[in-house]
């Protein structure tokens, strides 16, 4: 059976955050590009309406438990620690047809993988970080080339943020921010207060600001600032915050791109002029195998995603690939004197502090990076079933305590090591005929910064007003950052990118996701993986 | 005594425990249904422990603070949470459950469930014994 398509310029794997912005990158410059992606979408009946509150639908909607426990209560039914169990129902289409297309077996780490439209990039936090020209240069990437590319994402995307104590860890030279929103009161009390203390927790190491998001606070195109719903974990209706989607809504109008969907792409062949991608019908609708043309190719499937294809297509099963993922760990905070007072009315789910935490005498990069929410727009029975209290009482006190509750995301760098890995494995009873197994542990140094980190967090965070009740390690892999798998490399080597993303030992295969990056910071990487994109199709397109 | 109305006692049970009120009928049907749907049957001395709980609610919190700490992953928790979140997700128990300030009598209550929970802990411990003995994993 001839290919379906064989006259398009590229072939872009995958709708994420790398994929939309190759893709928006090479339409602009002229070329004809095809995306193929798993293509799952949310299902519109579980969706909770436009326009209402968190509050206002729990106060009047009866139908809430559909888009707040899922129609077969998948909220309590997802097994803890079982990869998607951190999502709330209406965004567990992003793990559709994963199981089945995706084979995946380890007892040491848990990676979220997604066939859905926009990838992983539907669970975004919509973080904005910048890597210093260090990070970049420890990942691999030219610090000049990404710089501008940050500037560019942040024009298409619209990014939100101010110079603060965080600017040194994650911020950079970037025009054309839009204004911070608002912080809640409990929030802006404990931002108050470190402001108060500064000198001394600068002094322990200690950095707090706000971060950079990309939540609009002021209109773009088809996009509206945001209302305050504090709906964000469970709808993007007002498309305040960038989704990948919004991207692929604008190259859909352009008769130079065409989606495909409904596609998981498995391997692909490259001949003298043209590489030929073979895939399947995610959902099965169609038992045929599938396979499309084109001249070139854009390996977007995420890190771990990219790896399968280009183990397979390579001669790559049985090898061992690196990995690379923030370990991460969830504190619960207290702030007593926010116990018994209201969070306000204008009140969102995104995060609302960033935290950063570099013993003294360390040079960067060696710091540790997180996130601070308030516990606002989640269901009590997520932090009911975790206490060893009856849930009678632990409803009793939830519902006082909840204004004066803190949550802290904290990640830790990664470097790859030869104990963690991923590989790909024969198994007949899978429809692709592998399944990816993986080893990951922490290394002595992120154990120690782990052990550092969390020792100044409970010392030094009551000196503002915090007091940390609990600490719990995330399971390796669920910070969702993947990078590292097919690093970027100097001299030509199998199974590694040139610096210009193209796959060593290919001549039109080339990467554009974070499969490339040789070190990941302590900072969330979607900003990076968007910039890679753009730098990687530029240099596809540049003239030569 | 059938089954049915077996089911309708327990959820009145469970309403009364969890928020203080019966509990709506749509909740009732979808805490019917869950039950069967997670699998979350029990059997033998799990089976008489949670009846008797069930008919007497005193007892129901004992069984509730006993599994906490002694079978958190068990049957009989697992329906606490199924109920607690189905509650939860309702309208009519958003003052439940939402955050709203408090007058001094409300404190007093709270503060005296506090006092109160070692002994319920005491008192649900062997009865979370039991259950976990007999009651099986989801």
């Amino acid at each position: 059976m001839p290919p379906e398509r064989q006259d398009v310029d590229f072939i872009v794997v995958g709708s994420g955050m790398a994929g939309v912005h190759a893709a928006q990158t090479l339409v602009d410059a002229g070329a004809r590009v095809l995306m193929l992606d798993g293509g799952a979408t949310a299902q519109p009946a579980t969706e909770p309406p436009a326009g209402k509150s968190f509050v206002a639908l729990r106060q009047n909607d009866r139908e809430q438990h559909r888009y707040f426990l899922g129609d077969r209560l998948e909220a309590i039914a997802t097994p803890a620690g079982r990869p998607g169990s951190q999502l709330t129902p209406t965004r567990r289409f992003i793990v559709d047809h994963v199981d089945r297309w995706l084979r995946f077996h380890s007892d040491s780490f848990a990676p979220m993988e997604s066939l859905a439209l926009g990838g992983l990039g539907n669970a975004w936090g919509a973080g904005c970080y910048h890597f210093s020209d260090r990070d970049l240069e420890d990942a691999g990437l030219p610090a000049a080339e990404i710089r501008s590319g940050y500037q560019l994402i942040a024009d298409r995307i619209g990014v939100q943020g101010e110079d603060d104590d965080t600017s040194a860890f994650c911020g950079g030279p970037i025009q054309r921010l839009q204004p911070v929103m608002d912080m809640d009161a409990a929030a802006s009390a404990l931002y108050a207060r470190y402001r108060s203390r500064r000198q001394a927790m600068l002094a322990r190491g200690l950095h707090m600001g706000r971060p950079a998001l990309a939540v609009l606070t002021r209109p773009m195109p088809g996009r509206e600032p945001v209302a305050f719903h504090n709906m964000d974990f469970y709808a993007d209706n007002e498309r305040t915050a960038y989704r990948p989607w919004c991207t692929l809504d604008v190259l859909r109008r352009n008769p130079l791109f065409e989606y495909r969907g409904d596609v998981v792409v498995t391997d692909f062949v490259e001949s003298a002029d043209r590489v030929t991608v073979s895939g399947r019908s995610a959902s099965g609708s169609d038992p045929r195998a599938l396979q499309f043309a084109g001249r070139s190719l854009v390996l977007c499937s995420g890190a771990i995603g990219t790896m399968r294809i280009v183990a397979r297509s390579l001669n790559g099963m049985d090898r061992a690939f690196p990995i690379l993922t923030n370990p991460c760990d969830y504190l619960l905070g207290i702030q007593p004197a926010r116990i018994g007072k209201s969070l306000g009315e204008r009140l969102s789910s995104f995060a609302q502090l960033a935290l950063f935490y570099r013993p003294r005498g360390e040079e960067h990069p060696v710091f540790s990076g997180g996130s601070v929410y308030t516990y606002q727009a989640l269901m009590l029975f997520r932090l009911a079933r975790e206490a060893p209290l009856s849930f009678a009482l632990s409803r009793d006190l939830l519902q006082f305590l909840q204004t004066s509750l803190l949550m802290i995301g904290m990640t830790y760098p990664d470097w790859p090591t030869r104990d963690n890995f991923l590989k790909l494995t024969p198994d007949r009873d899978s429809p692709t005929g592998d399944t990816l197994t993986a080893a990951y542990r922490m290394s002595e140094r992120q154990e120690m910064m782990r052990t550092r980190t969390l020792g100044a967090i409970r010392r030094h965070l009551p000196g503002i007003g915090c007091w940390i009740a609990s600490a719990v390690r995330g399971k390796n892999g669920f910070s969702s950052h993947y990078a590292g798998t097919v690093p970027y490399s100097p001299d030509e080597r199998p199974f590694a990118l040139a610096p210009n993303g193209r796959l060593y030992g290919t001549g039109r295969v080339y990467v554009a996701d974070s499969a490339g990056f040789r070190f990941l910071p302590a900072l969330g990487l979607t900003w990076t993986i968007m910039a890679n994109a753009h730098r990687v199709a530029r240099g596809l397109v540049a003239p030569r | 005594m059938t089954s049915s109305v077996l089911d309708s006692r327990e959820c009145d049970a469970l309403a009364r425990h969890l928020v203080g009120r019966p509990c709506p009928p749509d909740v009732a049907a979808r805490y019917q249904r869950a039950v069967t749907d997670l699998n979350l049957h029990l059997h033998g001395a799990a089976q008489l422990t949670w009846n008797a709980a069930c008919a007497f609610v005193p007892l129901l919190a004992a069984l509730d603070a006993g599994v906490a700490l002694w079978d958190r992953n068990g049957v009989v928790r697992r329906r606490l949470l199924v109920m607690f979140s189905l509650l939860e997700a309702h309208p009519e128990n958003a003052d439940r459950f939402l955050f709203r300030p408090r007058r001094a009598w409300a404190h007093v209550r709270t503060l005296t469930r506090c006092v109160l929970a070692p002994f319920a802990m005491l008192v649900g411990t062997p009865l979370a014994i039991a259950c976990r003995l007999s009651g099986g994993k989801p």
